[in-house]
């Protein structure tokens, strides 16, 4: 007979040799990446073995002395975090409860349509969007000088545009998942609830703030860290389509920068070490904030 | 003349339930009409684009010029040119050979870290699981700089083993999550049945998790593959000029500086990149959709 101590031993000597590969596989690549990326931001390693030395915080005072790029990419980020934010939560919320008052067929193909620009490469993405703004021929302008409007800016160059353009194109992207976070947690909550308040007489737009935004609230929190994190960390879109334009430089791409093309590996580990502090004080902010008004609720 | 005789009824019949509706009645129909003209356009926004760029990939340059609206296949050959101009030959099977490896390894480690994580829950467990989820705060740039000296040290630079080696190997922290959720729901009592029937532990896993894990390991696969498949920011930085080692995502943006005015050449690349993945998400789109809201719900 097996006894449940024996059992419980054999389970753990074989959980061990088992995750032997998953072991092995943290500490390739997230253990030694992480130690010796913030060892190497204590160095003034250029890629040369012998040429290693420590110099201290040197990295991080030169950033505070000299890094006004990097202080501007945060800023620039941060604008576009922000405001993208704002905008996909608001609109994913609406969608979904529309969705959400549909028939069955509908939802299903509008979640599928909705959601198929989230897979597409962000390649894809920016040489799509780089044609569709194009001056003249481009889709919009084409859309815009049927309407009879003419003389539009230059959407992706125009200091004015740029940023409403990628933020545009960003939220065109990804409004899907925040779409399809509030589509569930609105399906989660008993239709029961719902029914009884349409028989006490309220209409859906009174639904719609007294019960979908507060029973959704967590889903809000997620979607404002997801959104919020995943701005701050952007880069993909910025490299393809304003990789030389001084006034997109967004964090991520001036830390690109400085590791690949500067080849200052140390001075762009010391920068990312910062703006995940950065990121992660944003989140807690976030987490403290959002926690306050859930109580109000 | 019944023609106009059956209009004006209907209208009439409309006009005397319009006047029949009290105040309410009216506001919840402009209603439903605002929202309606807002979800078309909402549909017209998304898809649109991609409409719009499919029907220019058959056409050439004066035709895009005169008829950018219309829909015409006069220039199927576009994409012969592009695929030929683009090597996406090469560019693609690199990509399909990247994307395969990467999905064989992450199922192996998922199912691996599910099983131990979730059914043994071994001393330990939720340490590995806190250590692999706590990397999503940190920016890439911090891991993917050490990453990089790893790969020139292992002489994996510009090479594509630089590309399958962390792909296939890398830590499944949301995987291993959702899959050791997943398996904590099996019931335990199966298990135990199979192990008083003198099943060892590595059997229990061949025979018994294995298999009952497959809906999730199949959602862990459809994510892996989309990901490396659009992977823009390794592959640029691992591989800067072995253009025999590309995958897709770098070819099409080398591509679109050779082609910037060559409308339908450059369409007909866009969708040679874009069609495996929508066919792939035209099969697998409830996966998708179940991984976002999944992983959303246990982040």
């Amino acid at each position: 007979m097996i006894g449940i101590k024996s059992m419980k031993r054999q389970a753990n000597i074989w959980g061990w040799i088992l995750s032997i590969p998953l072991v092995l596989s943290i500490l390739t690549f997230i253990v030694y990446p992480l130690t010796f990326g913030i060892i190497l931001s204590f160095t003034n390693w250029r890629f040369i073995p012998t040429d290693l030395e420590f110099i201290g915080f040197e990295n991080y005072q030169w950033i505070f002395r000299e890094g006004q790029m990097f202080f501007k990419g945060i800023w620039i980020s941060f604008r576009f975090a922000v405001i993208s934010t704002l905008v996909q939560t608001l609109l994913g919320f609406f969608l979904a409860y529309i969705l959400y008052n549909m028939g069955r067929r509908s939802q299903a193909v509008y979640k599928v349509l909705l959601y198929l620009p989230v897979i597409l490469p962000a390649a894809v993405v920016s040489v799509m969007w780089d044609f569709i703004y194009k001056p003249d021929i481009g889709l919009i302008d084409r859309l815009l000088a049927i309407v009879g409007i003419e003389n539009t800016p230059l959407w992706l160059i125009d200091t004015k545009w740029q940023m409403s353009s990628i933020i545009f194109t960003n939220t065109w992207r990804f409004v899907g998942i925040t779409l399809i976070i509030y589509f569930v947690a609105m399906n989660a909550i008993s239709r029961e609830i719902i029914e009884s308040a349409y028989i006490d007489g309220a209409n859906r737009w009174c639904v719609l703030w007294r019960i979908m935004l507060p029973l959704t609230w967590s889903s809000t929190k997620i979607n404002i860290l997801l959104s919020i994190i995943g701005g701050m960390k952007s880069f993909d879109l910025f490299y393809l389509m304003f990789k030389n334009d001084p006034n997109m430089q967004v964090v991520g791409l001036y830390i690109f920068k400085t590791a690949f093309e500067y080849r200052t590996f140390c001075r762009a580990v010391a920068m990312s070490v910062l703006l995940s502090i950065f990121i992660g004080g944003a989140t807690f902010l976030i987490n403290v904030l959002m926690k306050r008004g859930d109580k109000e609720v | 003349m019944q023609e106009t005789g059956y209009i004006s009824r209907r209208v009439d019949r409309l006009r005397q339930r319009l006047a029949s509706m009290d105040r309410h009645k009216w506001i919840k129909f402009v209603f439903d009409v605002l929202i309606f003209i807002f979800m078309a356009l909402v549909t017209v926004a998304i898809l649109y684009p991609l409409l719009f760029v499919l029907t220019t990939s058959f056409k050439d340059y004066s035709e895009f010029l005169k008829f950018p609206f219309k829909i015409m296949f006069t220039h199927p050959e576009n994409y012969a040119t592009a695929w030929i101009k683009g090597r996406f030959s090469v560019y693609f099977l690199n990509s399909v050979f990247v994307a395969v490896c990467a999905v064989g390894g992450q199922m192996i480690m998922t199912a691996l870290a599910a099983f131990t994580i979730g059914r043994l829950e071994f001393k330990g467990a939720n340490v590995l699981l806190f250590v692999m989820l706590s990397t999503m705060f940190l920016t890439g740039e911090i891991t993917s700089i050490p990453m990089f000296i790893l790969i020139r040290e292992l002489g994996f630079y510009d090479t594509i083993m630089a590309l399958i080696f962390p792909a296939a190997f890398g830590a499944p922290g949301m995987g291993a999550l959702l899959a050791s959720n997943y398996v904590k729901n099996i019931p335990k009592e199966i298990h135990e049945a199979a192990v008083l029937d003198g099943a060892s532990i590595p059997q229990t896993f061949w025979y018994l998790d294995f298999p009952l894990m497959r809906p999730i390991l199949t959602l862990v696969a459809v994510m892996c593959f989309n990901g490396i498949w659009s992977d823009f920011m390794w592959p640029l930085v691992a591989l800067p000029t072995n253009r025999s080692a590309w995958t897709m995502p770098l070819g099409l943006i080398t591509f679109q500086s050779e082609n910037n005015a060559q409308y339908g050449i450059l369409c007909a690349g866009l969708v040679i990149l874009t069609l495996p993945i929508v066919v792939f998400y035209s099969f697998f789109s409830k996966y998708f959709i179940e991984g976002v809201a999944a992983g959303a719900v246990k982040g």
